[in-house]
């Protein structure tokens, strides 16, 4: 039997929501005998999706709760940036208007109002909101986290296919690239507000089985 | 009165496994069997699900065994199936024979 490394994410994530030991190292030693990459991830998949499932189950009002407090957190940041948003446009706007031309773009517009506004900003939110609702569940942290980045995804997809559908400028070429940009950007928030969720977490003490 | 949830396939499925490993029956062992008997895989955590829950109905016991390095420093958890859920796979078993006696369209099957 070769001493094979099984893969690290894979256990990582599992050490995170299983809560049997023995589980995790029945996994192991069934890779070790020769099962692939792709079959360790299968079953891990399965073995995260039963227990968020299981555990929903079993705490319905907790989960409630937890959901409340995400949508809640989502919508107050995404209020709070919009605000940001327009005061410092209007900012701008009162120092160099300049600067909002689209024909006088420079390094400082581009960053200021691409990567901060549209990148880091929304990001610092969506990690904030996900440390919230870690914090106030911590007996189901690892299951929560990914609720949250699966929301994070649910109400960025809702805000895309309202853009695309109420966009005038739907028709443009250009406008295929946009949505693209946008569909990578919402991967960028899930992945962020997930690994967010999940930092810190310690492995689920063993119970029973 | 009859019983309100009798156990489901995957339930019987892996108890009749447990009761045919006996003392060797942990998670490996325990798919292994299911994937031979039945010619299908099921996933390691759904077996796991599967027990949890039948030791909560009181059906298995189970206890932790040595932990071995082709594991990572795991150990094993060992299953038995308990009196309450060896009766419940006999019940089924008159059940399912019931069912299927004096059925034409299984006439001449072996089983």
């Amino acid at each position: 039997m070769r001493h094979r490394k099984p893969p690290g994410v894979a256990t990582w994530f599992l050490n995170r929501f299983s809560s049997s030991e023995a589980l995790v190292g029945d996994m192991i030693e069934e890779y070790r005998r020769g099962r692939s990459r792709v079959w360790y991830w299968r079953q891990t998949s399965v073995a995260v999706l039963r227990t968020t499932v299981a555990d929903v189950l079993s705490h319905p009002f907790v989960a409630l709760r937890a959901f409340i407090l995400m949508v809640t957190c989502v919508l107050c940041y995404q209020y709070v940036l919009h605000a940001f948003d327009i005061l410092s446009k209007d900012l701008i706007w009162k120092l160099n208007p300049r600067l909002l031309y689209p024909e006088h773009f420079t390094l400082f517009t581009f960053s200021y109002l691409f990567l901060v506004l549209e990148v880091v900003a929304p990001c610092i939110g969506y990690v904030m909101g996900a440390r919230i609702v870690v914090r106030f569940h911590r007996a189901h942290q690892a299951v929560f986290a990914v609720l949250n980045a699966m929301l994070v995804v649910l109400v960025g997809a809702l805000q895309l296919l309202w853009l695309v559908e109420r966009n005038p400028h739907r028709y443009l070429p250009w406008f295929t690239s946009y949505v693209s940009f946008r569909v990578e950007l919402l991967g960028l928030f899930a992945v962020s507000t997930l690994v967010a969720g999940l930092w810190k977490i310690k492995s689920r003490k063993p119970t029973q089985a | 009165m009859p019983r309100r949830n009798p156990i489901g396939n995957l339930d019987l499925i892996a108890m009749s496994a447990l009761i045919r490993l006996d003392d060797e029956a942990y998670g490996v062992s325990i798919s292994h069997e299911i994937a031979e008997t039945t010619g299908s895989e099921v996933a390691l955590g759904t077996i796991y699900a599967v027990l949890q829950r039948l030791e909560r109905e009181g059906l298995v016991k189970s206890s932790l065994g040595e932990a071995t390095p082709e594991r990572g420093g795991r150990a094993k958890r060992y299953f038995r199936i308990t009196a309450k859920g060896l009766r419940e796979v006999n019940q089924m078993r008159r059940a399912l024979t019931k069912l299927w006696r004096g059925v034409p369209q299984l006439a001449g099957e072996k089983v």
